[in-house]
């Protein structure tokens, strides 16, 4: 028994190689149980709702008479998981696949590209659950601007995987470079004005907080669900995308230059 | 046929560059099966993945107008945490076999492989005996122009090789190998032309005998 291969086109490779790795990221997540996909989807869905419950049952603040706080913190909350997600799981993508990289068509490159679908694909089931349960609640569901706000997922999922790339580089071999990163995500989170809005400080220290471009990203969100959120002054959506369009163009160069390496143990 | 023009590989290291191969030129003329002979670390796995475009050289080219095989070997090829079943549909997706075609390989891969329930769990805890016969059968499944194939069959029990030679006998008739095997009676067996690599250079041999007998004069002389 044999299989003829035929010639393929590179996108029909290209396209053979994502649906195989996708598959393939699909099966060591989910362990190929049931209780895996669930694991997968709900762990991220019940560690928002406890945080939810701290945030906006213990320590609820008043926003004014039609934001909801949970739906306020949410809709900044889950785009910033993405983000943060698909930054790591972009920089573990070759030692992760190491052993697939044996077939020509596999390149690390793909590897990212399959994490960061996978990831958009999880974190926008989570965000349907959580946010269906608050409608369910009789909060907001739609935002005011539904476009916008889906142009901040994009452009946080952008983010992520120019972060991401830009680190699968540099900390290439180099297990203490990453987990420096994974340290460094903790602050950049709570300086972002998810938790702790970035209004409480004064304006001197606010200028320094808005070079983060995650912090434009969460106002841009806060305003897309609520046109009455006044935003801090300066915010604008077009910093963090120069910013993922230049972490990205960097993570290309730095992928090109050192391809060879990367596939090197 | 496959050729190497000025084909140059090194690597840097922390003492500096160490050079596997440099400005090889070498011609494998179709329907050839070519043994590859030479010590640890001579740079026959390299040649190998080079020769699969995992590597690319550092100077000069491959051309080729044939199919070439994954390196099939112990390293690579399969994640450790995926079951062999799960790393043979892999295998079927990469190149393009869905459905029933999959289905097929991975029936023949199973029943080539006779590893029993250890199929369908983790590859990380095989053997390399069992390790083995997954990566040659999976290599099997697929038709190639050529096979390369990195001591897989090495670690093979008797049983094994005598199942795997038979199988790669029939493939031969249609198909070329390129082996890296430190066991020269194999070598002698299925190819037609020898390689034998050392200290960056190789010496190509077009009958198998010459090679090994050169391959075994050079042993000889480091003795």
């Amino acid at each position: 028994m044999t299989v003829t291969m035929l010639k393929r086109t590179p996108l029909q490779i290209e396209k053979a190689v994502l649906f195989a790795l996708i598959m393939r990221e699909l099966k060591t997540r989910f362990g190929g149980r049931l209780i895996g996909l669930f694991w997968v989807l709900f762990e991220p869905v019940m560690t928002i709702y406890i945080l939810l419950f701290i945030r906006s049952v213990l320590r609820a603040r008043y926003l004014g008479p039609t934001i909801d706080y949970p739906v306020y913190h949410v809709c900044a909350m889950i785009p910033f998981f993405v983000f943060r997600s698909c930054w790591f799981r972009t920089m573990e993508a070759v030692s992760g696949n190491q052993g697939l990289f044996a077939y020509r068509q596999v390149k690390p490159f793909d590897a990212m590209i399959a994490r960061i679908t996978l990831e958009g694909w999880i974190y926008a089931f989570v965000y349907l659950c959580v946010v269906g349960t608050l409608a369910w609640f009789g909060m907001k569901f739609m935002p005011d601007d539904p476009l916008m706000f889906l142009w901040c997922w994009v452009v946080q999922i952008a983010l992520g995987f120019g972060f991401g790339e830009v680190s699968l580089v540099l900390a290439h071999g180099k297990p203490h470079v990453k987990m420096f990163l994974h340290l460094l995500v903790t602050p950049i989170y709570l300086l972002s004005g998810i938790l702790i809005p970035l209004s409480q400080f004064p304006p001197s220290v606010q200028y320094w907080l808005m070079f983060n471009p995650t912090a434009h990203l969460v106002e841009v969100e806060r305003v897309a669900y609520y046109h009455e959120y006044t935003p801090i002054p300066g915010t604008n959506i077009w910093y963090p995308v120069m910013w993922a369009l230049c972490s990205i163009a960097l993570g290309h160069v730095l992928y090109r230059l050192n391809r060879l390496k990367l596939l090197r143990k | 046929m496959i050729e190497l023009r000025n084909l140059t590989k090194y690597y840097p290291t922390e003492r500096g560059r160490k050079y596997v191969f440099r400005d090889l030129n070498i011609t494998f003329p179709g329907g050839h099966s070519i043994g590859v002979l030479g010590r640890n670390g001579a740079g026959k796995s390299t040649l190998l993945r080079i020769l699969g475009g995992i590597e690319a050289p550092d100077n000069g080219e491959v051309i080729c107008d044939e199919s070439i095989s994954w390196p099939v070997g112990l390293s690579g090829g399969f994640q450790g945490s995926l079951s062999a079943r799960d790393n043979v549909r892999f295998v079927c997706r990469v190149f393009g076999a869905y459905g029933e075609e999959m289905e097929r390989i991975i029936k023949y891969v199973e029943d080539f492989a006779e590893i029993g329930d250890y199929f369908d769990l983790p590859v990380g805890i095989y053997s390399h005996g069992m390790k083995s016969r997954v990566t040659f059968g999976t290599s099997m499944a697929f038709d190639f122009d050529y096979y390369l194939i990195d001591e897989v069959m090495a670690v093979g029990d008797p049983i094994f090789r005598k199942k795997s030679s038979a199988v790669f006998k029939e493939k031969l008739e249609g198909a070329s190998v390129i082996l890296v095997s430190h066991n020269l009676k194999e070598i002698a067996e299925l190819c037609d032309s020898a390689l034998v690599v050392e200290r960056g250079q190789v010496n190509a041999f077009e009958d198998v005998q010459e090679g090994i007998s050169y391959y075994q004069d050079l042993i000889k002389a480091v003795k």
